[in-house]
């Protein structure tokens, strides 16, 4: 009967589903148990191959170093910046080998390394930087103070260029050490070659690495750049293998088919750090991380612009027990925006509140909020005080279970948290443009992004749209100033001031300082962390053994 | 003769069944915990004399979770059997008794929305509107009635035929008169087997969409969440992915053990 039929399909379509959920977990065993790639064992002993896990695809065919697409961790291994990002924001020399900036800080003048080579061979000068430059900067799309600031940039001769802006803005040489779009690529990246409106047609860089193979979704393999100006590599060949889920890429470390799986390549997962502990085969390694995970309160919303209730939720939320049980000591507790990690951050400026529940409830009752019908919810004027946090889970899958805790914690005091988690779209949709929400957890930009290119895009208003996060008039002028500023020591002061001023105002609730983690193999040794986003790991220092 | 094997089968299946119905309506007695009770300091926990199954990675009480959880599950299953019905019966009862043009215009319709995967379909609706309990609902109620209204309809189209339909016409009873007291009454067997073998699916399908995030929201106990939350630990605790499992599994095995029964029973009661 075809009735039957229909509903013996429904029944099997649901059982797929389920199935097929729980099956993702296993799924990843029917992953690892594929036999490894020919590594340094099985094909020569003198080809050294170490394979690291990524969650997403490269993007080599789209990985154009004057543009946002493709990924940016690949981006900074095949191409190189002018200057680049040292140990909590010092720069350091890249392809510029010295610079000098005028009294007033509006021209810069570089200096280029000589003999560097791209690597299909051609030349680098001052004319493939501004080459380099002049693709991308005219875009109107751009934000970066470098773009929209720039009135010129000339090739004074073969090895020196200069940039001229029409304000001082201290994070410029800051900005030359992203990933992109500030790169240079070679005039041959191009079709027709060095031409500036040219398409992009292949990733060719002076940087370590230049691309062997690729195949979408699944891997990138990387070998050593042979005409690098600087210390050659030391292993012969990187696979990025492309592993979307966290738990898989556990089990990938866990049968060898991955060397390396962690940091902002590819996250693992807090649940299964026993698991890699537990394997004698397997090294953990944590650094400090640079970003912070926070909420922010919609500006919006009546309740929110009551300090107290702001106060309030911050002294709800136990930052300590994030870390110390839900997070199994990973990471560190908030102590305000950013960690001190992050450059103008210091022991005596940081300065947030703690956990006290008792004090949390004193202070919406101050603010008017009572519970008179003793549903455990507090009112005023009738209205109980209910917020909804929006957050998501592909990204960060820990946030739901903080958001969970946090929604449990304010309870305790008072408020109805209602929790919506979206997926990543439509989260980004709501943070962004919609601003429907009462409340949003999000995260800070990392290292060389902070604190002055986060604090811009969050809490300072553009020419037609309000800050997204809670900010006032005060906070701005300061972000102002202290970007301005030419002069170290009154930076210092104005940065001091800003987050005094944050914490004065609860402007936003401290939630979690993330660690940077990362499994390696034994095989592996000489891992070091990076000290910015897009380059995690110092790729060039890796050594392969043969255990 | 196989009469006596199948009651064996709906026996089983009405026991089950039935302690699930118990368990969800006595929840708050049965539960030895406040399933949203959140510790800290217990989290994680092996089995012990106050938390009889552990505790999960909040540190709550996953007994209770689970006990409060077939209260959603059940609850959720029958609004959303409810509202397919509520759909499905009328649409199949007008299409059938009407016949014609309009009979052939709700088949289109119908033939149209099952010609798509019910379930992605719902899937992609929840995921339109937003995740929630009541989207969900709605969702399957928009979706699923097609199916049920096609086959209430050829229901109807075998009762209309008979000639107590023909006799009531005959003596000028209305339209209205005839479908409800003539059609639908007879009709009523048929359309409970067919909600009983259901149920199971349903409840299937709205725990696989509350493990993908899109139906139950936090902090709801539902046992698609408890089993999408335990999944981290697949490895460390694999315990916590195992009790919901149990419990989803044997809810559906009861609720086919009953349906199955009822449409055999139906079966042989027909060729006798």
């Amino acid at each position: 009967m075809n009735n039957m039929l229909n509903r013996s399909r429904r029944l099997f379509l649901a059982w797929v589903l389920l199935t097929l959920a729980i099956a993702l977990v296993l799924g990843a065993c029917s992953n690892a148990t594929t036999r490894p790639e020919e590594t340094s064992e099985t094909a020569s002993s003198e080809q050294t191959t170490l394979t690291v896990a990524m969650t997403s695809d490269a993007g080599i065919d789209q990985l154009d170093a004057g543009a946002y697409n493709g990924s940016m961790h690949v981006q900074a291994m095949i191409y190189d910046s002018l200057v680049e990002y040292g140990e909590k924001g010092e720069i350091v020399p890249g392809l510029a080998e010295s610079w000098e900036i005028s009294e007033d800080g509006t021209v810069y003048t570089f200096h280029l390394r000589q003999g560097v080579t791209f690597s299909d061979g051609l030349a680098l000068n001052a004319e493939a930087v501004v080459f380099s430059f002049e693709r991308w900067i005219h875009d109107p799309a751009n934000s970066l103070q470098i773009a929209t600031a720039l009135e010129a940039i000339e090739a004074v001769d073969e090895h020196t260029f200069t940039m001229t802006f029409n304000k001082a803005y201290y994070p410029f040489l800051t900005e030359l050490s992203f990933a992109r779009p500030v790169r240079i690529l070679s005039p041959s990246a191009v079709e027709p070659a060095g031409d500036v409106n040219g398409e992009f047609i292949q990733a060719v860089g002076s940087g370590a690495w230049m691309v062997e193979s690729y195949v979408r979704d699944r891997e990138t393999i990387l070998v050593p750049n042979p005409h690098y100006w600087g210390e050659a590599p030391e292993v012969d060949r990187i696979v990025l293998k492309v592993i979307p889920d966290p738990q898989s890429r556990v089990m990938a470390l866990q049968s060898g088919e991955v060397d390396i799986a962690g940091t902002q390549l590819g996250r693992l997962p807090v649940e299964s750090l026993p698991v890699i502990e537990g394997d004698d085969a397997l090294e953990l390694l944590s650094a400090e991380g640079t970003n912070s995970h926070f909420m922010i309160f919609n500006p919006a919303v009546t309740a929110l612009q009551d300090l107290h209730v702001r106060q309030a939720v911050n002294l709800a939320i136990n930052k300590a027990s994030i870390v110390e049980d839900l997070m199994d000591g990973v990471g560190h507790e908030a102590k305000g925006l950013f960690p001190l990690t992050v450059p103008y951050v210091t022991e005596t400026n940081q300065q947030w509140y703690g956990y006290d529940p008792e004090e949390a409830r004193q202070l919406l009752a101050k603010a008017g909020y009572t519970d008179a019908d003793g549903d455990g919810v507090v009112e005023k004027d009738g209205q109980p005080l209910t917020l909804n946090l929006v957050l998501q889970q592909a990204e960060f899958p820990e946030w739901k279970a903080i958001g969970e805790l946090m929604q449990y914690e304010l309870q305790e005091i008072g408020i109805d948290l209602k929790l919506q988690m979206l997926e990543p779209n439509s989260y980004y949709d709501a943070l962004w443009t919609t601003k429907a929400y009462d409340l949003i957890l999000y995260r800070t930009y990392d290292d060389a992004y902070n604190p002055h290119s986060f604090l811009l895009s969050l809490f300072r208003k553009t020419a037609d749209t309000p800050a997204v996060a809670w900010s006032d008039r005060e906070l701005e002028a300061l972000i102002d100033t202290a970007v301005g500023s030419t002069d170290l020591e009154e930076r210092q002061a104005t940065y001091d001031a800003i987050f005094a001023r944050m914490y004065e105002q609860a402007m936003f609730a401290a939630v979690y300082y993330p660690e940077e983690i990362v499994a390696v193999n034994q095989r592996v040794s000489d891992f070091a962390f990076g000290h910015s986003t897009f380059r995690p790991i110092l790729w060039q220092e890796l050594k392969v053994g043969d255990r | 003769m196989s009469g006596i094997k199948n009651n064996y089968g709906i026996r089983l299946g009405l026991v089950i069944v039935l302690a699930y119905g118990l368990i969800a309506l006595f929840a708050p007695w049965l539960a030895p915990a406040d399933p949203l009770h959140v510790q800290m300091s217990h989290k994680l926990e092996l089995p012990s004399w106050s938390y009889p199954l552990g505790t999960d990675h909040l540190g709550r009480c996953v007994l209770s979770r689970l006990i409060y959880g077939t209260r959603t599950s059940l609850l959720y299953t029958l609004a959303v059997l409810a509202s397919v019905f509520a759909i499905s019966i009328p649409v199949g009862l007008i299409a059938g008794y009407a016949g014609g043009r309009i009979d052939q215009a709700i088949m289109r319709l119908i033939d149209v929305l099952l010609a798509f995967p019910s379930l992605i379909l719902s899937l992609a609706i929840t995921a339109m509107l937003g995740p929630s309990m009541p989207n969900l609902l709605l969702s399957f109620a928009a979706v699923w009635w097609a199916g049920y209204a096609r086959v209430i309809r050829s229901v109807v189209l075998q009762i209309r035929s008979r000639d107590y339909i023909q006799a009531a016409i005959a003596s000028g009873s209305s339209h209205g008169t005839i479908m409800v007291r003539h059609i639908l009454r007879n009709a009523a067997r048929p359309i409970l087997v067919l909600a009983s073998v259901e149920v199971g699916t349903i409840l299937l399908a709205i725990a696989g969409l509350s493990f993908l995030g899109l139906g139950a929201q936090p902090p709801v106990p539902e046992w698609g969440v408890m089993l999408s939350d335990s999944r981290p630990y697949m490895q460390t605790e694999p315990r916590l992915l195992l009790y919901p499992g149990i419990a989803i599994m044997i809810a559906v095995l009861g609720f086919n053990l009953v349906g199955e029964g009822l449409r055999e029973q139906r079966k042989d009661a027909r060729a006798a």
